[in-house]
């Protein structure tokens, strides 16, 4: 459970976080985009998931650094986003709650881990 | 890339450079795929200085007690500038000027002060407080505003109890405060009032970092 001391994440916080831990090395705003709207159908605007990303880097959760430029991108550069040690624990923390609750649950199409 | 350029300008009002040069890029590919580009741009404008707005208000407030004090600044520069070119365009032209200027230059010229003020402390504001513009601007806009509206309800009690209030504090032409004893056209006139402060101070601001950019891709 989570403590006092131990920050909370919200629920697309969580999302943002996962997406970012399964594409690993190549995590940046289009992909994490892409990525959450393969996975779970959602199309987060653009506003929110920087807004959530900025957020995340702040709680010490994530790390970016910048990447490579292409002309695709008008020689701009990528962001890339890394989840911290931090980042893992929490996001661990709030998927062992989540699994809490579902213990002894039985809902349509939810396999327990 | 012209267009990139636009955004990028956009998006460094309401955050750091690095990253509004990385979000115009995104922005930029996801456009190939979505083909929405500036929609996506305004939004994520909007969301990263709200965000701004509602995660520090007391340090934007603070900011924007400071940006009062450049427009006071500013505006008494102006003015003392302004006295300086006249006497100097009467000690050349040598003559005399009439009592007042006609009523269309005089609109003109108010006007081109103003547009002026605004638009140099948009600069200043550029260069003191980077990837924060939009909030401190907004944050000014409603300061100055709310200041107005206290004095203006000030004002209005007095008239209800039979009193009798009027105000007029300006640095002409550079209006703070006017109340002329109607408290509804004052709220009426504020939204657009509010509405051009914060465009002329974004343009202001926009301008300086353009020009940062523009220095930088050198």
């Amino acid at each position: 459970m989570a403590g006092p001391s131990q920050p909370s994440l919200g629920e697309f916080e969580q999302v943002v976080l996962l997406a970012i831990l399964r594409l690993e090395e190549t995590a940046y705003g289009v992909t994490i985009r892409n990525e959450i709207r393969l996975c779970t159908g959602r199309n987060p605007a653009p506003g929110a998931l920087y807004n959530t990303l900025d957020r995340l880097e702040e709680k010490g959760m994530l790390s970016s650094r910048l990447g490579e430029a292409t002309p695709q991108r008008g020689g701009r550069p990528k962001r890339l986003y890394k989840v911290t040690e931090d980042g893992v624990a929490a996001v661990a923390r709030a998927q062992r709650a989540y699994q809490a609750l579902l213990k002894n649950l039985t809902l349509p199409g939810v396999v327990h881990a | 890339m012209r267009k990139a350029d636009t955004a990028e300008v956009i998006l460094s009002l309401v955050t750091s450079r690095e990253r509004a040069s990385s979000i115009a890029g995104d922005l930029l590919e996801d456009a190939e795929a979505t083909g929405q580009f500036w929609g996506p741009v305004a939004r994520t404008a909007v969301g990263q200085g709200w965000r701004q707005i509602s995660t520090e208000p007391s340090g934007l407030l603070r900011r924007g007690f400071g940006a009062l004090l450049l427009t006071v600044g500013v505006t008494l520069i102006g003015v003392v500038l302004f006295f300086v070119a006249m006497l100097i365009a009467i000690s050349i032209a040598k003559v005399a000027f009439g009592k007042d200027l006609p009523d269309l230059g005089q609109a003109a010229f108010t006007f081109a002060f103003y547009f002026w003020v605004n638009f140099t402390v948009g600069r200043s504001i550029a260069r003191r407080w980077p990837g924060r513009e939009a909030a401190v601007s907004f944050s000014l806009v409603i300061l100055m505003r709310s200041i107005a509206l206290g004095a203006e309800l000030l004002f209005w009690i007095i008239q209800r109890h039979g009193g009798d209030a009027y105000a007029d504090i300006a640095i002409r032409p550079v209006v703070f405060l006017s109340w002329y004893g109607d408290l509804l056209q004052s709220l009426i006139l504020a939204i657009p009032e509010c509405a051009t402060d914060f465009l002329t101070l974004v343009a202001g601001a926009a301008y300086q970092r353009a020009k940062a950019l523009r220095s930088t891709a050198a």
